[in-house]
């Protein structure tokens, strides 16, 4: 229901904006936890060195693009706050959304980096593109803390 | 007068966007490590028997070395592992010492008492561990019985 409810609000909000391009729209955010709560104890464990994401934590949506023939491509960096060099965020495309457009590559985990990479290219409007996360290399040498950054998507016109 | 007035709040509704776009958009990802040092013993009970001697001379010592392993885990800084018995009034004397440690230095052999005393120090963002090497001794005087001790080791921070 609540992907449906976006793609709804995302085209009503396309019809309405003017023609300006292709952009991005995205709904969801990841907060992951390096511990796990015995039930049976009460004991805070310290989970493995991978955790992993819902595979729609994030959705996008894509349009105001001038038709289904109309290429683009989809760029990911991060933005950090306060993130350690130990730590590793992955990203890819876990579902291609729906739309009369279309979207290639991006299903496979890759790096995000403070630099702007090429998650996926895709033609024309799509919408509830979904996004998985993952994160690696927790270990006891990371130091207690709130790490935060943040990961930027640009859409980048191809045509 | 009411079809009038609801064709107007329609489109004023769909002039409106129903989201901001552009051809970039981000979230966060929240990463949260909290504090964590864990210590688990592997290798189960153990029994140790006194049931030799040299004439002149009070009982053989019995030890095992081999039968329990200790494991920690910190992502903290100036820890310590110490050890204690339940038994307050011991018939025998019960120590065990830290053999073959990794992770942390062994504090050497160590007479169980119900007070907490250090058994591995040096522990700092860090896994480790080591063999439990116990050793159970009586004086001829002692005379025989039996002693069930419950020996607690437990990860702190160094003070």
């Amino acid at each position: 229901m609540g992907k449906w409810l976006l793609s709804a609000a995302l085209a009503l909000g396309a019809a309405a904006s003017p023609a300006a391009g292709i952009d991005i729209t995205l709904l969801g955010s990841w907060a992951a936890r390096v511990d796990i709560e015995d039930p049976a104890t009460g004991r805070w464990d310290r989970r493995d060195g991978t955790h992993e994401s819902a595979v729609d934590e994030v959705v996008l949506a894509i349009f105001n693009s001038s038709g289904p023939g109309d290429a683009w491509r989809l760029d990911v960096r991060r933005v950090d706050t306060h993130w350690p060099e130990s730590l590793t965020l992955w990203i890819r495309c876990s579902d291609p959304g729906l739309g009369p457009g279309s979207v290639d590559g991006g299903s496979l985990y890759q790096e995000v980096t403070p630099q702007d990479t090429p998650l996926c290219s895709g033609r024309g409007d799509r919408s509830v593109i979904c996004i998985q996360l993952r994160l690696t290399g927790t270990s006891p040498e990371v130091s207690p803390s709130h790490y935060l950054s943040s990961v930027v998507y640009t859409v980048v016109d191809e045509s | 007068m009411w079809k009038k007035l609801c064709a107007v709040v329609l489109a004023v509704h769909v002039a409106c966007p129903v989201v901001l776009a552009g051809p970039t958009d981000s979230h966060t990802v929240t990463v949260t490590v909290t504090a964590i040092s864990e210590v688990g013993i592997t290798g189960g009970n153990i029994t140790l028997t006194i049931d030799s001697a040299t004439p002149g001379s009070d009982p053989d010592d019995a030890t095992d070395a081999t039968t329990c392993d200790l494991d920690w885990t910190t992502n903290e800084s100036s820890q310590k592992i110490t050890v204690a018995t339940d038994l307050a009034s011991p018939n025998f004397t019960l120590s065990v010492e830290a053999i073959n440690v990794t992770g942390g230095t062994s504090a050497g052999a160590v007479t169980l008492s119900t007070t907490a005393q250090d058994f591995v120090t040096g522990i700092s963002t860090t896994t480790g561990s080591c063999d439990l090497s116990y050793t159970a001794s009586a004086n001829a005087s002692d005379g025989t019985g039996t002693d069930v001790h419950t020996v607690t080791y437990t990860i702190t921070a160094s003070t």
